[in-house]
């Protein structure tokens, strides 16, 4: 398995605190059964502002410790970078790293924010070659309300990477019930753990790979969690199928006169 | 530019050739009308207005006319996204005389127009997405605006929003020389459809007739091909896929030659078919090498160029963590 989404880099962001910390996590992710990991810790302009090269030298030396350890694990350079029309530029100038320093791009929005330039700086990233990534879509406020603006982005050129522990009902029902309907709509490429902590969501991947069987199937559940991740990798594109539209009621623009 | 513009995608297909005759039909009413400007407006959402719309603007430009597009379609524009540019700045803007970037600033209308891919063809975007639609149309600045573009365009097109749910199109068509409205098979009501007809009568608006979308058409009557010339195809054209296409195209002249030398193999084959049928392969297999070959290089070319980093320092706060894990013992 391949994780597209951690924030295992020790105090560069709200993830792992400490190397120690950080160990601790890439064991249980060996346990579980990950053999590569993209380590997309936040970049957010004023907060988080870890750029391209310190990264690369803390992966470096983690990767050495790793090596010392005999763990049998890749961790590779990757960002979440966070929506913005600079977003775009920050890729071109190599501050933020796009996954594997491949053509996939990973970046988030805000959770209860509506943002209204998400098609423009989509538009932006394609027009630049890249392929933007969109993380967690069944986490934001506005896809629970409206899932099909999750479709709109696919036709735009995005991809979708959900979050594992969605399905047990870490982030809470509304999106647990958004994957749901994300998964049945064909409308997710990739699966990502999302981990910031020892003790959370590696140590429960069996749990939550028994869900994902049962709700999707072995087959989907290995092109989520291992093929497509490895097309990053590879710095490939692969085909996606065309996405179904969602049905339910849609929020409708209400009559003015 | 997207595939949606089936006119300049498959300019073959059964359906460019419908967009023709509606064209021919709008044109022949042009002499006896004077008509300009033509809005296009549906009852309710998702019936195919902006699919239509930028249809028809493309076969009026492909005829010589100088088009312009303009998405009045405030709420949920889309025009932008099928021609691939950008949205701001555009109409909300010029109505409410505050741009982009949030600030008052009196902008000239005919400095949203942008050219796009078509030629002949000009595209005024939405702009950002304003609160009050509705409030911005009823501004003297529309007709300002129509008054500006009529001068310097052949005809103009307004994408407009759903007439049965806000009032916008409603308001446009009294302005508009005739509106055209469109429905799409099993899905449009006729009730909704009645009811949109009196609203824009009542208000003094020209209707010149009605579209039927989204015909089901058995694949016995026509070639197979009208049936996946659709924009519902199966597989997603996304943007990337057609990025490295048009980067294979640009890159290699080479390939076109070869692409050419095939064809004349094709029409060799015709004449003497056995005979040379394992040369075309040879070729087929010589043009897959080429493309992988090329999309190689490009990708070479991402890897050296883009993501090459300035300087090889790492900063004071990355020092402090790599101290720290050289330090790490278990």
């Amino acid at each position: 398995m391949i994780d597209t989404h951690s924030h295992i880099l020790p105090s560069v962001d709200d993830g792992a605190k400490d190397i120690i910390e950080t160990f601790k996590i890439i064991k249980e992710a060996c346990d579980a059964g990950f053999s590569d990991i993209f380590a997309t810790s936040h970049y957010i302009e004023g907060e988080y502002e870890f750029d391209k090269t310190d990264r690369a030298f803390i992966i470096d030396a983690i990767m050495q410790k790793i090596k010392e350890e005999r763990l049998d694990i890749n961790i590779h350079i990757g960002a979440e970078g966070y929506i913005s029309n600079e977003l775009p530029n920050l890729i071109k100038e190599g501050i933020v790293p796009t996954l594997g320093e491949s053509r996939y791009v990973l970046f988030e929005l805000p959770l209860r924010a509506k943002v209204m330039y998400t098609d423009e700086v989509i538009l932006k990233l394609t027009k630049m070659n890249l392929i933007p990534v969109i993380a967690h879509p069944e986490r934001y406020e506005l896809i629970q309300d409206d899932p099909s603006i999750a479709i709109d982005w696919i036709e735009s050129g995005a991809l979708l990477q959900c979050n594992y522990a969605s399905i047990i009902g870490r982030y809470g029902m509304k999106a647990k019930e958004t994957l749901y309907k994300l998964l049945d709509a064909d409308a997710v490429h990739f699966l990502g753990t999302d981990n910031h902590r020892a003790g959370s969501i590696y140590t429960r991947m069996d749990e939550i790979k028994k869900e994902f069987r049962r709700r999707i199937g072995r087959d989907k559940l290995y092109e989520l969690s291992e093929l497509n991740p490895r097309c990053i990798l590879n710095n490939e594109e692969f085909d996606i199928e065309m996405p179904k539209r969602i049905k339910g009621r849609r929020k409708q623009i209400k009559a003015v006169d | 530019m997207r595939k949606e513009i089936i006119i300049q995608s498959d300019p073959k297909s059964p359906i460019s050739e419908v967009f023709r005759a509606l064209r021919t039909n709008i044109q022949f009413m042009n002499k006896a009308a004077d008509c300009q400007t033509i809005l296009i407006t549906s009852t309710v959402q998702a019936e195919g207005k902006s699919w239509i719309s930028a249809n028809l603007a493309t076969t009026f430009a492909q005829s010589g006319s100088k088009t312009l597009i303009i998405d009045a379609d405030m709420r949920k524009p889309r025009q932008h996204k099928i021609f691939q540019m950008n949205n701001v700045p555009g109409l909300s803007n010029f109505l409410s005389e505050i741009n982009d970037l949030g600030r008052r600033q009196r902008i000239n209308g005919m400095d949203c127009v942008k050219p796009t891919e078509v030629e002949n063809l000009y595209l005024l975007p939405s702009g950002n997405i304003p609160p009050n639609p509705s409030e911005l149309l009823m501004s003297d600045k529309i007709i300002e605006l129509i008054n500006e573009v009529t001068k310097n365009f052949d005809v103009v097109i307004f994408d407009g929003a759903p007439c049965l749910l806000v009032t916008d199109s409603t308001i446009i068509s009294r302005l508009v020389d005739s509106t055209i409205l469109v429905t799409s098979q099993k899905y449009t009501k006729i009730d909704d459809l009645k009811d949109a007809k009196k609203r824009i009568k009542r208000v003094g608006g020209n209707i010149a007739g009605v579209i039927l979308n989204r015909v089901e058409i058995s694949s016995k009557k026509y070639e197979e091909k009208y049936y996946y010339a659709s924009t519902n195809t199966p597989v997603l054209q996304t943007e990337r896929r057609r990025q490295a296409k048009r980067n294979y195209e640009d890159s290699d002249f080479e390939n076109n030659d070869e692409l050419k030398i095939k064809n004349s193999f094709e029409k060799y084959n015709k004449k003497e078919s056995k005979s040379i049928k394992r040369n075309d392969t040879e070729v087929d297999e010589y043009i897959n090498d080429k493309i992988k070959d090329t999309q190689r290089q490009i990708q070479d070319e991402i890897r050296s160029t883009k993501f090459k980093s300035k300087v090889e320092v790492p900063s004071d706060k990355a020092r402090e963590i790599l101290d720290s894990i050289k330090k790490y013992k278990d």
